[in-house]
């Protein structure tokens, strides 16, 4: 999920916690901003901190004037290779910036039925990852490279490489002798383990434990959104080590469930506040408050969207571009 | 196999580099924002708060910082929800100082809370808008300088209710009257308790809330009666009239005196 | 009627002149009309409310349609721009300048729509609510904004070369940039709050310099200083939006609109950014539209939050001027929500051609010198109000705003400004911080 919402789910937890919610009422705004720090906090390791240190034994950074796809698959397919042989290799793709907010696409698809690693260099994307009209390389050779090894993959067979910092891969040989390929090995590994979780809790706890409570809720609920998505967790670190799979109920970048999660966070929020008002001047209920904050406006959203998409001819807009290597 | 790319890699890679005239640009803004942060800060704290007049605040003075000196024309009083306030004369007119729960709670805990007749120099924020009372907000008890009143306190001016004009608004007054008719509030309402007072054909309309009426013991005195009343006076809806604070400020005028 | 509706009128003719400036705020004219009219009451001309407070209204809605012309036209990012490219810009650059700023016009069109027809009507029946049950809790509400608005910058380095701290100072030379920013700007906002040194007869406008300071100078300046070429322009008449691209830039934008406008302290920026981050939406037509109805949203949306009967929220710039100078009654209401409608549909039918007109004029007087103008406006603005130490201010204010436009941090951590000091009295540890800095 995006970071939003794991903020906002982070202070949800904490409006759960009835003593947050009186020292909030006394003027004390500690363990709300404890959970919305704890909420992101996995994310925030991970993402500004642990990445800049995780260490690469094979850096691919394509040169922006030779789009040659070969060398890449080259790399790729060598690195698997060598990981087939025993030992593990870190790679990186590096992204090629062209401009302050133009950036050259590109995508790897290492197929296990052919053995082989595939590359081909797509459009110029802006940062928010939509391509530029008629920015495609005039040619567009497909770099192939084969590797010898049995591969199962952990992510999608094809990776997009655009903005900001590219993806890399743990290439590691499993017990039966295949090739395990791990996605952005760096993420969600031991930050994202309830076990940090409840060891910061225990810390907070040394000072109060409504604070340990407060961040082990909110650290635990990170945790749960992120299982929903593909890449899991490595939920038990240091007793496990690799990350459960998600449950691939939806992509972290989805609209929807990252807006319906926001929403209802804010509304579960001011329940919780409200709830605690000794003397409320005005009396809800909380199922006809739902209904006028989140059922009947959804509703209302969604007529009208089908209603103007069929207006508009049928079908929404995509923003994928329609090539695949 | 590990691959060290600096050793065997092709040299790819985008060399990103600052042109010169940024680095430059960015001391220089560093330096900027550094030196005026503590130039500004000097020339503010040297510069002192200014001594205003109450009669003299005007709308384009909302938020600022300021210094009144005067005299305590109501002693403090304390809100359920926490605050504080009390009314200050500086000679030119009369201002309200409002104060939060933690001010009130500190003023408390050193026996400071203003009264009547003290002389005060207080440091506090202007709050001016249309049509209400310009307040000042006090920003830290440690800004609030107390001199406690003599045993004899200076009584307001004596004045016949036909003297009781609009123009007078924001003085302190004691006035005489014959108590001609009350009204009083429904149960549970925060209207205030009018009692109007008569003196050779001129009215004047008396105005206090629940705290005077439960000072007074609950009791409402009859029409008919003489009636003493020292307050401040105020225009509410066109209307002149006499708001009362204090339940002492309020009595029945008894034969002989 | 035709009284007012001719205020609103002239209210939005004046706006479009205004508009056209780069980096002139309508609150910063705002404060110099309210000292026109508390001149003329002190001289015994009495100002009438219904001419007024229409005419008010129509400076802020047509400014909060029309400013999106500069935004997009007089900005042309050059190579220095290495860290941000706004997609209004990027429009320019690709000469589809008109383009952008019909689609983010669209976008306030929608925010007019959104208030005069759905937020106005159901404000007098919902806000009081929520502002009763959250007025206790807005302490901890904005310290979440302030930890959110930090702990969110992304770092825009670190994206090559071998693990190690080079890499890591790499990354965080723009986060640590940004937290510098926010402090800088926070200390800044105290010594305004407690000691300022703006003179006590024009107090009411106490840190107008240090807004223009932090956002108006730098964006001058640069523009000024910009190597770039805005290459030939195409006026089309049609665009490539939809309704469901305006519904989801509607929902988007309302809600970051709405939030910024309701709770204090927050700022257009900081509920777009909220907004944008909520919606999770990539397609840029949808962010530029959205910031379109943000803006509306939020500025016209605080005044009007103003005149809500059972509420009269002073939110905003606008409303805090206007409070100096009239008390609301129910009935101004309905004047309210009908001068939002007519600014804003005169605002919008004025918007094309204004937009040809700028175009026209870029071709004949370069973009910076525009912005030059503009500069010259906003420093006599600020001279004329708050006079030398106003300057003083303003000038130190630049210095803390260029940081975040040189290193390539955010910009909304300027709003440290605010959002630290008044945080911080709300959480009532302003005054032993404040104390600390030797303020009291």
């Amino acid at each position: 999920m995006k970071g939003i919402a794991h903020f906002i789910s982070g202070v949800a937890v904490a409006s759960f916690c009835p003593w947050a919610v009186e020292a909030a009422q006394n003027g004390n705004a500690v363990y709300f901003v404890l959970g919305a720090v704890a909420g992101i906090l996995p994310d925030t390791i991970d993402f500004k901190f642990y990445r800049f240190f995780y260490p690469h034994d094979v850096r691919v950074e394509p040169c922006s004037e030779q789009l040659d796809p070969q060398p890449i698959a080259d790399q790729v397919a060598a690195a698997i290779s060598a990981a087939a042989e025993g030992t593990p290799i870190t790679l990186k793709l590096s992204t090629i910036k062209l401009s302050a907010d133009n950036w050259r696409q590109y995508r790897v698809g290492i197929d296990p039925g052919e053995g082989e690693v595939r590359v081909q260099f797509g459009p110029v994307v802006s940062t928010g990852q939509v391509p530029q009209p008629d920015s495609l390389p005039a040619d567009r050779p497909v770099g192939v490279s084969k590797f010898s090894a049995t591969v199962k993959q952990g992510y999608e067979p094809v990776c997009t490489v655009d903005i900001f910092d590219g993806p890399s891969f743990l290439f590691k040989r499993n017990e039966v002798g295949e090739v395990e390929t791990d996605f952005l090995p760096w993420h969600r590994n031991w930050s994202h383990s309830l076990v940090i979780g409840a060891l910061l809790a225990g810390l907070a706890s040394l000072v109060t434990w409504k604070a340990g409570a407060v961040i082990f809720g909110a650290y635990v609920i990170h945790i749960i959104e992120d299982q929903l998505g593909h890449m899991g967790s490595n939920l038990f670190f240091p007793v496990t080590k690799k990350r459960a799979p998600g449950l691939k109920w939806m992509h972290s970048g989805d609209a929807l469930p990252n807006f319906t999660t926001v929403w209802l966070c804010c509304l579960f929020i001011f329940w919780n506040i409200y709830a605690a008002i000794e003397n409320p001047v005005y009396h809800l209920g909380f199922i006809r408050f739902m209904m006028i904050a989140m059922v009947i406006p959804f509703a209302i959203f969604g007529l009208l969207r089908w209603l103007l998409i069929r207006a508009d001819g049928g079908e929404p807009e995509t923003l994928s571009t329609s090539w695949d290597v | 196999m590990k691959t060290n790319e600096s050793n065997s890699q092709p040299s790819y890679g985008p060399q990103v580099k600052r042109p010169l005239r940024v680095r430059v640009l960015q001391n220089l803004s560093l330096l900027l924002a550094f030196a005026g942060l503590i130039l500004l800060y000097l020339y503010s704290v040297n510069r002192g708060i200014p001594l205003v007049r109450a009669g003299e605040l005007s709308p384009t003075m909302n938020f600022a910082t300021v210094r009144l000196s005067g005299n305590v024309t109501r002693d403090a009083y304390l809100f359920k929800s926490g605050g504080v306030v009390f009314d200050v004369d500086d000679g030119s007119a009369v201002i309200a100082v409002m104060g939060g729960r933690a001010q009130a709670d500190a003023l408390k805990a050193e026996n400071r809370l203003p009264r009547r007749g003290d002389r005060i120099e207080v440091v506090g924020r202007l709050s001016i808008s249309a049509e209400r009372e310009p307040t000042l907000r006090l920003q830290s008890v440690d800004q609030l300088r107390l001199s406690r009143r003599p045993a004899a306190a200076p009584a307001a001016s004596l004045v016949r209710l036909a003297d009781v004009t609009a123009e007078q608004e924001g003085r302190q007054v004691s006035v005489t009257g014959l108590l001609k008719e009350t009204s009083l509030p429904r149960p549970g309402s925060k209207a205030p308790y009018i009692l109007t007072l008569e003196e050779e054909g001129a009215e004047l309309a008396v105005v206090f809330w629940d705290r005077v009426f439960q000072g007074l013991g609950r009791d409402i005195p009859m029409p008919g009666k003489l009636i003493s009343a020292c307050g401040r006076v105020d225009v509410y809806k066109g209307t002149v009239q006499l708001k009362v604070w204090e339940a002492e400020d309020l009595r029945v005028v008894r034969a002989g005196e | 009627m035709i009284l007012p509706a001719v205020a609103v009128l002239a209210g939005t003719v004046l706006a479009c002149f205004l508009a056209i400036l780069p980096g002139l705020h309508i609150y910063n004219v705002m404060g110099l009309v309210a000292m026109l009219l508390y001149a003329l009451n002190g001289g015994g001309v009495a100002s009438m409310p219904e001419v007024t407070i229409p005419f008010l209204i129509g400076l802020v809605t047509g400014w909060s349609v029309l400013n999106t012309i500069p935004s997009v036209l007089l900005g042309a990012p050059d190579e220095s721009a290495i860290f941000t490219v706004l997609p209004g810009q990027k429009y320019l650059m690709s000469g589809r300048g008109y383009e952008g700023v019909m689609m983010i016009g669209a976008g306030s069109l929608v925010g007019v729509f959104m208030l005069v027809f759905i937020i106005g009507p159901l404000a007098p029946k919902f806000l009081p609510v929520l502002r009763c049950v959250l007025n206790p809790h807005l302490h901890w509400i904005l310290w979440v904004i302030i930890t959110f608005i930090l702990i969110t910058e992304w770092p825009k380095g670190g994206n090559w070369g071998p693990a190690g701290w080079r890499k890591f100072f790499d990354a965080w030379s723009t986060l640590g940039a940004g937290l510098l920013t926010f402090m800088l700007s926070g200390l800044l906002g105290f010594l305004l709050l407690y000691r300022s040194p703006v003179s006590v007869e024009n107090a009411f406008q106490n840190i107008m310099p240090a807004f223009v300071g932090l956002f108006a100078i730098p964006w001058c300046l640069l523009n000024a200083v910009s190597g770039a070429e805005v290459p030939k322009q195409i006026v089309r008449e049609d665009l490539n939006i939809n309704g469901d691209l305006l519904l989801r830039s509607g929902i988007a934008g309302g809600i970051g609109g709405g939030f910024a406008a309701f709770f204090p302290v927050v700022t257009g920026g900081v509920g777009g950014l909220l907004a944008g981050h909520a919606t999770a939406q990539r397609d840029e037509r949808i962010f530029m539209m959205s910031q379109g109805v943000s803006k509306t949203v939020y500025y016209t949306g605080a005044l009007m939050l103003f005149f809500v009967p059972g509420l009269y929220l002073t939110r905003g710039g606008g409303a805090w001027i206007i409070r100096g100078l009239y008390t609301p009654r129910t009935c101004d209401f309905y004047l309210a929500l009908g001068s939002i409608a007519l600014s804003g549909a005169v605002s919008f039918l004025l918007l094309s051609p204004l937009t040809k007109w700028t175009l026209k004029l870029m071709k004949k007087v370069d973009y910076r010198w525009i912005s030059v103008f503009a500069l010259a406006i906003i420093v006599a603005l600020v001279f004329s109000i708050t006079r030398w130490t106003g300057l003083f201010v303003m000038i130190v204010a630049t210095g803390i705003g260029l940081l975040p436009v040189l290193f390539g941090s955010r910009r909304l951590n300027c709003l440290g400004m605010l959002l630290l000091p008044i945080a911080c009295n709300m959480s009532g540890i302003g005054e032993p911080v404040a104390a600390f800095l030797g303020l009291l």
